[in-house]
C-alpha cells in the first residue's frame, strides 16, 4: 500500500486526538469523582446508580420514620409506667382500706387519695408527642380525659359483659338514726353520673331484651336492692351513674349495650370521643357526626411495605370501667350516713332508755351500723382490687406488647443502618471514581499523548524536500 | 527521410515533455494538502516514430505528453459515499440525544425526575407520620407540584429539541439544494471542458468533494452514464440520486422543499412540523424511507420517532426513539401515577381497570373539615392531579360516580403538557385528603399511606414500579445515546480508514513528488544538453562545411 504524507498527518491527527479523548473522560471522572457524567457514558451503570439512589433516599426517610416512631413509643412508654405504677398505689391504699375499719376521717382521707390518683391517672392519659395526644388514635388532637369544661350532647354507647356486672353488697340508712341495711346488689357503671332527666337510655341484653332503667336517686329506699327490682327493670343512680340491675336478670346477661345521651362534660371525664361509640347531637337532640374508635392503629412505615403500630389507645389502657370503679368507690366513701353518737342517744332516750341502758343501746346500734358498713366496705374494696389486677394485667399486656414493638423498632432501624451502609457502598463501588486508579490512568494517558505529539511532529515534518 | 534539424525537435520534444511534467508534479505539490485533490500524473509516450524508407529500422522521434491523468479509484468514492450516510445519521441523532439526555439529567442527584419523584413520595411519608400538621400536608403539594413542573419542563425541552430538530432539517433540506445546484452547474462545465475527449480533473474533484457532503446530508448516490454515440463520442451524463429518488439529472435538478403537515403524527408534536417534497414535480419525499440515511434521517428520527411507528402509517414511520416517544413516555407517567394516586387504580395496557392494593384514591379521601371537598358537596372528591390544558376551567374535582368511560376520557386528555397539581390545594392545603373516613380525626393518614403503596405497586407500569419506569426512560435514552456515540465513533473510524484507503490512491506523497522532479530535472538538464551538442554539430556543419 502507498503510504502519503497525508495518511501520515491523518493518522497522526486521529491518534492524538483519540488520545485527548481520552485524557478529557479521565479528566472528567477524576474532578467530578464520577464514572459517569450522562447516562449514555455508560447506561449499565447509569440505571444501577439510580437504582441504588433510591434505595438510599427511601432508607434515610425509613429511618427518619424510625425515629419519630420511636420518640412516639417513648412517651407513651413513660406513660404506661406512671399508669402502672398509679394503679399500684391504688390497689395499696384499697387494701389497707379493705382490711382496717375505717373511721370517717380515714374514710375521707382515702376517697381524697383515690379522686387524686384517678386524676393522675387522667392526666397521664393526656400525654403528648410534639402537641399531639398519644393515646387519641387518629384524634390526636381530642384529648382522652378533657381538659376544659365543654357544654357538647353526645349520644354514648356503653358496652358491657358479663364479668362488668359487679355483684356485691349495698349500704342503705333510710333515716338518720336508723338502723343501716345491706342486700344484694348487681349492678353495672356507666362512664357519666346522668342526671334525672336522663334522655334515651336505652339497655338491651346480649338476647335483645330491652330493660327499662328507672332515674332514682342514691337515697331513694331500695334504690340498690336487686332483688327488690321486678325482671326487665332497672334503677340508674342518677348521682353516680350506676345501672342496678335485677337479681332475676343478672345472672342471664351475657352482654349489655347501653346507650344514653350525655350533655355537658367536666374537665377529668372521658372524652367519648376517644372512648366510645358515639355521636355528636346539636341543640335539638339531632345526630351530627358518628364516631368510632374502630381502626385507629396509627402505623408508620418502617421498609417497603412493612408496616409497625406505633400508638396505644387509652380506651384499652385506662379503661373507662377503672375510671368509673374509682369515680364511684369516692362517692361512696364520702357520703357514707354513719349515726352519730349524739343522734343514737337521742333517739334511744326518746324511746324511754336511760343511763347506762342508754349507753348500752347507743352503742351497741353504733357497733352494728359499723360491722354492716365494713362488711359493705370490704366487698367493695376487694372488688376494687379485683378490679385493679385485672387492669394491671391488661396494662402489663399492653406494655409487654409496647416493648416486643419498641424492640422490633430497634432491630429495624440497625437492619437500616446496616443496609444503609451497604446501599452506600454499593452505590460508591458503582458510580465513584477510584481516584488512585484514575490518576495512574491519567499518567499513563498524558505519556501516551506526549509521545504521539512528539512521534508525530518529527515524523510529518520530513520529507526527500529536506535533502535535496 | 529524415528532415534537416530533426534532432532538435526530438531533443526539443524532452524539454516540452520535462517541462509539462514538472508543471504536474508543482500542481500536485501545490495541491498536497487541498482536500479532495486527487494527484495527476502526466502521461509521457515516445512520440510515433519514423521509418527509414530503404527498411532498416525506424527511428524516434522524442517523447509527448499524451494526457494529464488523475489517479483515483472511482470505487472508493461511491463505499465513502454509502458509509458516510451512516456516520451522517449518527453523529445527527448524537447531537440530538445529548440534548434530551441534559434535558432528562436523571444523574443529576437534585432535579431529574427520579429525584423528584422519590422526594415527593417521601413527603407522603411525613404526611403518614404526622397528617395533622399542615406544614407536612403543604410540603406534599408542593413535593407534587415540583413533580408535575418538573414533567411539564422536560416534555417543553423535548417540545423546542423538536423544534429545532425541525428548523434543522430544513437547513438541511436547503444545504442539499444548493449542493445539487453546484453539483449541475459542474457538470456542464465539466461537460463543456471534455468535449475533446480530455478530463477535467480539478473539477471532477470538485464533484466528488460536493457528493461527499452531500452523502453526509442525506444518502445519495452518483453514476456517469455514458450517452456517447459515433457523432458524438463524449456525451457522458452524471447523475444524483438522493433516497432513491433522482436529484440531479446532468444539468437539471429536482429542487427539493419542505412544507408543513397538514396533520400531526402524533397528539402532541408541535404543529406545522415539515414534510419533504419536491415542489416542482408536486412530489412527496419519504422521509420514512428505511434506507434514508444521512444527517436528514437521523433528524426524522429524532423529531419523529415514537419507538413503535405511527398508528395506521406500518413501516413507513419511524421507529426510532426520538422525541415522541418521551413526550409519550412522560404523558403515560403523568396519567399512570395521577390515576394511581387520584383513584386508586391502574389500568393495563388491554384496558383491565385493576384496584391498586393499599391505594384509596385522593378524590375518595377525606380533609381536615371531614370533607371531600372544598365545598362539602356530596359525591365530588378534590382531585390531587388535575388538567391545564388552557381550555376552560381547571377541574378540581372529580365524581364520585362516574363510570369507567369518563374516568377513562378524563385521564385520556391528561399529558406531559397539562398535568398539574390541583390549585385548590395550593390555595388551601387543608383540602389535601387523607383521612379515608371523615371522622377518623386529625392524623388520620390511611389516603397518604395509599401515596406510598403507588410507589411500591409491582405492576403499576409494564416495566414494574415507578421508579424502575423512571429509571427506564433514562436507561433507554442512555443506550439510545450510547448507541449513536459508538456508532457515530465506529462510522468516524470507517469513513477515514476509506478515507486513508483513497489518499493511499489518490494522496499526493512529497517523496514520490520530489523523486520524479529529479527525474524530469535531469531529463531537462539532458535534453538542453543534447539541444547544445546538436546547435554543436549544427554549428560545424553549417560553418565550417559550407565556407
Amino acid at each position: 500500500m502507498r503510504v502519503t504524507n497525508s495518511m501520515l498527518s491523518n493518522t497522526m491527527l486521529l491518534n492524538i486526538n483519540r488520545n485527548m479523548g481520552g485524557i478529557n473522560r479521565l479528566y472528567n471522572q477524576i474532578s467530578t469523582a464520577k464514572k459517569i457524567q450522562v447516562p449514555s457514558d455508560d447506561p449499565i451503570t447509569s440505571a444501577r446508580a439510580l437504582k441504588f439512589r433510591s434505595n438510599v433516599s427511601d432508607n434515610a426517610q425509613y429511618q427518619r420514620n424510625v425515629s419519630q416512631g420511636m420518640a412516639w413509643m417513648n412517651v407513651t412508654e413513660g406513660a404506661y409506667n406512671n399508669v402502672i405504677d398509679i394503679i399500684k398505689s391504688i390497689k395499696d391504699r384499697c387494701l389497707e382500706a379493705a382490711n382496717g375499719t375505717l373511721e370517717a376521717a380515714d374514710r375521707q382521707a382515702v376517697a381524697a387519695q383515690l379522686a387524686q390518683l384517678a386524676k393522675q391517672l387522667g392526666t397521664e392519659m393526656n400525654v403528648s408527642y410534639a402537641g399531639r395526644y398519644v393515646f387519641s388514635g387518629f384524634r390526636t388532637n381530642e384529648p382522652p380525659m378533657f381538659d376544659v369544661q365543654t357544654d357538647k350532647s353526645y349520644r354514648v354507647t356503653q358496652d358491657f359483659g358479663a364479668y362488668d356486672i359487679e355483684r356485691t353488697r349495698f349500704y342503705q340508712k333510710l333515716s338518720a338514726d336508723g338502723v343501716p341495711e345491706t342486700g344484694r346488689t348487681d349492678m353495672i357503671k356507666l362512664a357519666y353520673s346522668l342526671p334525672s332527666q336522663a334522655q334515651n337510655l336505652i339497655l338491651v341484653d346480649g338476647a335483645g331484651n330491652t330493660i327499662t332503667a328507672t332515674p332514682t336517686s342514691a337515697s331513694a329506699p331500695d334504690a340498690y336492692d336487686s332483688e327488690s327490682l321486678a325482671s326487665g327493670s332497672a334503677n340508674l343512680i342518677t348521682e353516680t351513674g350506676e345501672i342496678v340491675l335485677s337479681s332475676l336478670d343478672s345472672p342471664n346477661i351475657t352482654s349489655l349495650s347501653v346507650t344514653y345521651d350525655k350533655t355537658g362534660f367536666m374537665p377529668g371525664e372521658p372524652n367519648p370521643i376517644v372512648y366510645f361509640k358515639c355521636s355528636e347531637l346539636d341543640s335539638l337532640g339531632a345526630v351530627i357526626k358518628t364516631y368510632n374508635m374502630d381502626g385507629h392503629d396509627i402505623m408508620y412505615e418502617f421498609s417497603a411495605n412493612t408496616d409497625l403500630k406505633i400508638n396505644s389507645l387509652g380506651y384499652s389502657t385506662f379503661t373507662d370501667k377503672l375510671y368509673a370503679e374509682l369515680r364511684n368507690l369516692g362517692l361512696l366513701m364520702e357520703n357514707i350516713p354513719l349515726s352519730s353518737q349524739r343522734q343514737l342517744q337521742d333517739k334511744y332516750r326518746a324511746l324511754g332508755y336511760a343511763g347506762a341502758e342508754l349507753e348500752d343501746a347507743a352503742n351497741r346500734q353504733m357497733a352494728e351500723e359499723k360491722a354492716v358498713l365494713s362488711t359493705v366496705l370490704h366487698d367493695r374494696f376487694n372488688n376494687m382490687l379485683s378490679v385493679c389486677d385485672s387492669h394491671l394485667a391488661i396494662i402489663s399486656r399492653e406494655h409487654t406488647d409496647l416493648g416486643a414493638r419498641m424492640n422490633r423498632l430497634e432491630l429495624v432501624l440497625t437492619r437500616l443502618e446496616q443496609d444503609e451502609s451497604s446501599y452506600k457502598e454499593l452505590m460508591s463501588d458503582n458510580e465513584d471514581v477510584d481516584m488512585m486508579e484514575a490518576i495512574m490512568l491519567k499518567s499513563s494517558a498524558e505519556a501516551a499523548y506526549q509521545a504521539s505529539l512528539k512521534a508525530g511532529a518529527n515524523i510529518v515534518q520530513m520529507t526527500l524536500s529536506n535533502f535535496i | 527521410m529524415k528532415t534537416s534539424f530533426f534532432e532538435f525537435h526530438v531533443a526539443i520534444s524532452g524539454l516540452f515533455t520535462a517541462k509539462s511534467s514538472l508543471s504536474t508534479i508543482s500542481h500536485n505539490v501545490a495541491n498536497a494538502a487541498t482536500q479532495g485533490y486527487s494527484r495527476q500524473r502526466a502521461v509521457v509516450k515516445a512520440s510515433p516514430p519514423l521509418g527509414f524508407n530503404n527498411g532498416r529500422g525506424m527511428v524516434g522521434t522524442g517523447s509527448e505528453v499524451v494526457n494529464i491523468e488523475q489517479v483515483r479509484d472511482l470505487f472508493l468514492d461511491s463505499k465513502y459515499w454509502g458509509e458516510s450516510g451512516v456516520f451522517g445519521e449518527y453523529s445527527a441523532k448524537t447531537a440530538q440525544l445529548t440534548v434530551i439526555e441534559n434535558i432528562f439529567n436523571e444523574m443529576d442527584a437534585e432535579n431529574g425526575l427520579s429525584a423528584t419523584c422519590t422526594s415527593f413520595f417521601e413527603r407522603a411519608s411525613d404526611v403518614v407520620t404526622t397528617a395533622n400538621d399542615t406544614t407536612f400536608r403543604t410540603n406534599l403539594i408542593q413535593a407534587g407540584g415540583s413533580l408535575a413542573q418538573t414533567i411539564k419542563s422536560e416534555a417543553l425541552a423535548l417540545r423546542k429539541q423538536q423544534i429545532d430538530a425541525n428548523n434543522e432539517i430544513s437547513i438541511v433540506v436547503a444545504e442539499i439544494n444548493s449542493l445539487g445546484i453546484q453539483i449541475a452547474s459542474l457538470n456542464k462545465q465539466i461537460a463543456t471542458f471534455e468535449m475533446d475527449g480530455s478530463k477535467a480533473n480539478d473539477l471532477r474533484d470538485e464533484r466528488t468533494r460536493i457528493m461527499d457532503k452531500l452523502s453526509k446530508l442525506v444518502n445519495a448516490e452518483a453514476v456517469e452514464r455514458d450517452y456517447g454515440t459515433p457523432m458524438n463520442p463524449n456525451d457522458k451524463r452524471y447523475v444524483v440520486m438522493i433516497n432513491g429518488y433522482d436529484f440531479v439529472s446532468n444539468y437539471e435538478m429536482n429542487e427539493l422543499g419542505v412544507r408543513e403537515r397538514a396533520q400531526k403524527l402524533n397528539d402532541l408534536d408541535e404543529e406545522g412540523l415539515f414534510d419533504v417534497w419536491f415542489p416542482n414535480l408536486d412530489m412527496s419525499f419519504n422521509i420514512f424511507h428505511p434506507n434514508l440515511k444521512g444527517q436528514l434521517r437521523g433528524l426524522v428520527d429524532a423529531r419523529d420517532g415514537t419507538g413503535t411507528g405511527f398508528a395506521g402509517l406500518g413501516p413507513q414511520a419511524s421507529n426510532y426513539k426520538g422525541m415522541p416517544y418521551y413526550m409519550a413516555k412522560l404523558s403515560s407517567f403523568a396519567r399512570t401515577v395521577a390515576r394511581a394516586i387520584d383513584l386508586g387504580d391502574s389500568v393495563d395496557t388491554l384496558g383491565n381497570v385493576k384496584k391498586l392494593t393499599g391505594v384509596i384514591g385522593h378524590v375518595n379521601g377525606f380533609n381536615l373539615e371531614g370533607n371531600g371537598n372544598e365545598t362539602g358537596a356530596p359525591d365530588e372528591g378534590t382531585l390531587f392531579f388535575t388538567i391545564d390544558d388552557g381550555t376552560g376551567p381547571v377541574p378540581e374535582t372529580f365524581s364520585l360516580t362516574a363510570s369507567d368511560q369518563d374516568k377513562q376520557d378524563f385521564y385520556d386528555r391528561m399529558n406531559c403538557f397539562n398535568f398539574i397539581v390541583n390549585p385548590a390545594l395550593d390555595r388551601q392545603p387543608a383540602l389535601l385528603n387523607c383521612a379515608p373516613d371523615p371522622l377518623q380525626g386529625e392524623s388520620a393518614y390511611a389516603v397518604a399511606r395509599g401515596f406510598g403503596y403507588v410507589s411500591s405497586d409491582n405492576s403499576l407500569f409494564r416495566e414494574g414500579k415507578l421508579q424502575d419506569y423512571v429509571a427506564g426512560i433514562s436507561s433507554e435514552m442512555g443506550i439510545d445515546a450510547y448507541q449513536a456515540k459508538k456508532f457515530e465513533a465506529s462510522y468516524g473510524d470507517v469513513l477515514s480508514e476509506i478515507e486513508n484507503q483513497r489518499i493511499a490512491v489518490a494522496g499526493v506523497d512529497m517523496n514520490e513528488e520530489m523523486v520524479n522532479m529529479i527525474q524530469n530535472q535531469q531529463l531537462y538538464q539532458a535534453s538542453a544538453k543534447l539541444v547544445n551538442v546538436i546547435n554543436t554539430i549544427y554549428g560545424t556543419l553549417i560553418n565550417n562545411l559550407g565556407a
